[in-house]
């Protein structure tokens, strides 16, 4: 993997305070992490642990109390690397008024498209998160399925090198989950590096490179997900059209080693896989 | 006075007429920014998509039009009163248009959050703040003349049509008041709450309004201290009353020359630039999204 750094933040500190000065919480206590070009890295945490505060930071919307944070190099400030950092809030924050078509223009005109690439761009983009048919219909009207998926529609038109994706999967159906995961995936591929947050553990398992644990504004834990999650002391042995001959003997093979046997039984689908594959074989039928 | 300041003093109106000449260029300079032009834009749809802005034009429209009773009150003076209740309607329902939408434009932006949006694109406070001022200025423009439009058709098709061309005057006047009012409430949202800004807005307004009673009744004071900083606050606050057509200027005994006229509109631009670069200023560093730390 190729070890730019892309972001950047040193003894991050972040505190808020009343209006007369008084601290009332301290949202963010020393964070140092370091994020590469190209990597899918989480912020996990619970609620209140500091990791709307971090994307915030990172973009530049709020001021460090104390501590730096760079993007690219430069100041999350700085609105010359603003052209290459796409977000998506928590929840997507649209104008009610206008449509998926305006919101898309608005935010193309920001980007300082001209009109014929806006446009064209904005066609594939609606095509992309599957709001083509549904483009003319104000926002207000939108499920909170098609909200989030306009906020993604948004930073694919900005096409940038670093996605800030804030929960992008609370409030999903497992469909709308796995239409978000698989976008992420795809910007990876295309080499983008993509920070996201969420509190929804199962869902980060399987599209993030690296992980980082806050609690109460302090960084916990930071490594790449396959070393956070191996149990090292525990083999997994995965094998089909086993015999109950065969089974006990593999468990005798074990015992003979010097090994425990703890569990020797069927594997499980996850519930989401279940569910998309139903759903899946339901639309077929029809 | 001191005697090098005499000469500024003498040209005083060339000066304002040379100072907004410039803030004029300034905007339109601003408003030529892609980013500028596409928030003014955002800022004006999501105005006209508010039922309130046609209700309040609807109501100025109404009341210009009740204004006709006055005539009866008033024998022999009928056309000068109800032009001027009509501009005073126009000013009325026009300066709710501006304190509405001005007030609302920034706060409304913070509120659904859609400015956290907005700052992770390639975007400067003043894109924000000018676009959001030359929306509302926008909107103001659009009221004004709908509700001046009217009042001027009315006065072409009525014996009292020699005065068509003052009332125009008087709404022209009154948009370049408004343009002021929506640069003070766009400089207030910066730093006050909705509630806030509304109230300061409005009793600066009717004290800018009343700016030579209550200019009068300060130079009675004897309290010096008080007295000069009393004037120097009339001095900073905008003087809203020199954009209101008065009777005596209706019925000709008050001539409004173009250079009164121009340089009232350059004080205008001009209050309303330094009102705006302030505003810049301020929402530079303003921090937003602190009320949620999860």
């Amino acid at each position: 993997m190729n070890r730019n750094v892309v972001v950047r933040t040193v003894d991050l500190t972040k505190v808020y305070r009343t209006f007369w000065g008084k601290m009332y919480v301290r949202a963010l206590n020393k964070v140092n992490l370091e994020i590469y070009e190209g990597e899918v890295f989480a912020l996990l945490g619970p609620n209140g642990s500091g990791k709307t505060t971090t994307m915030k930071l990172l973009l530049g919307i709020m001021f460090p109390t104390n501590g730096q944070v760079e993007v690219f190099g430069k100041s999350p400030r700085n609105v010359e690397i603003k052209k290459d950092v796409g977000f998506m809030p928590e929840e997507s924050y649209l104008y009610r008024f206008l449509n998926a078509d305006e919101t898309l223009r608005f935010y193309g005109n920001l980007m300082g498209l001209d009109k014929k690439t806006r446009n064209k761009k904005i066609d594939e983009v609606l095509e992309v998160v599957g709001l083509t048919e549904a483009r003319k219909r104000r926002t207000k009207e939108y499920s909170k399925g098609m909200a989030r998926r306009i906020g993604m529609a948004q930073v694919l038109l900005k096409d940038p090198k670093l996605v800030v994706l804030d929960e992008p999967t609370i409030g999903l159906d497992p469909r709308g989950a796995r239409e978000i995961k698989d976008v992420i995936l795809e910007l990876k591929e295309r080499g983008k590096t993509v920070v996201l947050s969420s509190h929804l553990l199962a869902d980060m398992q399987d599209i993030c490179d690296r992980i980082a644990i806050l609690h109460r504004g302090s960084l916990i834990k930071t490594d790449r997900v396959e070393n956070l999650l191996t149990i090292v002391d525990t083999w997994e042995i995965i094998a089909k059209n086993l015999t109950e001959g065969t089974r006990q003997k593999v468990g005798e093979v074990i015992q003979d080693g010097g090994g425990e046997l703890e569990k020797i039984g069927h594997p499980r689908e996850s519930l989401e896989s279940l569910f998309l594959k139903t759903i899946k074989e339901e639309e077929v039928e029809k | 006075m001191i005697a090098f300041l005499e000469p500024l003093k003498t040209h005083w109106p060339q000066i304002q007429i040379g100072l907004g000449a410039v803030c004029l260029a300034l905007f339109a300079a601003g408003a030529s920014s892609r980013r500028v032009k596409a928030i003014a834009v955002n800022t004006i749809r999501e105005e006209l998509r508010k039922k309130i802005l046609y209700f309040l034009v609807l109501f100025g429209i109404i009341f210009m039009a009740a204004s006709g009773a006055i005539s009866k009150v008033q024998p022999g003076r009928e056309g000068e009163a109800v032009a001027q209740m009509g501009l005073f309607a126009v000013s009325l329902f026009g300066m709710l248009v501006a304190v509405f939408a001005a007030t609302t434009a920034l706060f409304s932006e913070i509120r659904s959050r859609t400015i956290f949006l907005l700052f992770s694109h390639p975007v400067w406070s003043f894109h924000i703040i000018l676009g959001k001022f030359l929306g509302v200025v926008g909107i103001v423009f659009v009221s004004v003349a709908l509700m001046g439009t009217g009042l001027v058709v009315y006065f072409a098709l009525t014996p009292w049509w020699p005065l068509t061309g003052k009332i125009a005057l008087g709404v022209s006047l009154i948009f370049f008041q408004l343009v002021m009012l929506t640069a003070m409430c766009v400089l207030g949202s910066t730093f006050l709450s909705r509630i806030t800004n509304i109230l300061m807005s409005l009793i600066l307004f009717f004290v800018g309004s009343g700016h030579a009673f209550f200019k009068d009744i300060t130079e009675m004071m004897k309290v010096v201290v008080m007295k000069y900083y009393i004037l120097a606050f009339l001095f900073v606050l905008p003087n809203f009353q020199k954009f209101a057509v008065s009777g005596k200027a209706l019925s000709g005994e008050l001539s409004l020359d173009a250079t009164y006229v121009l340089s009232a509109v350059g004080d205008a631009l001009f209050r309303a630039a330094v009102m705006v670069a302030l505003a810049i200023l301020f929402f530079r560093v303003k921090e937003v999204g602190t009320e949620r730390w999860e």
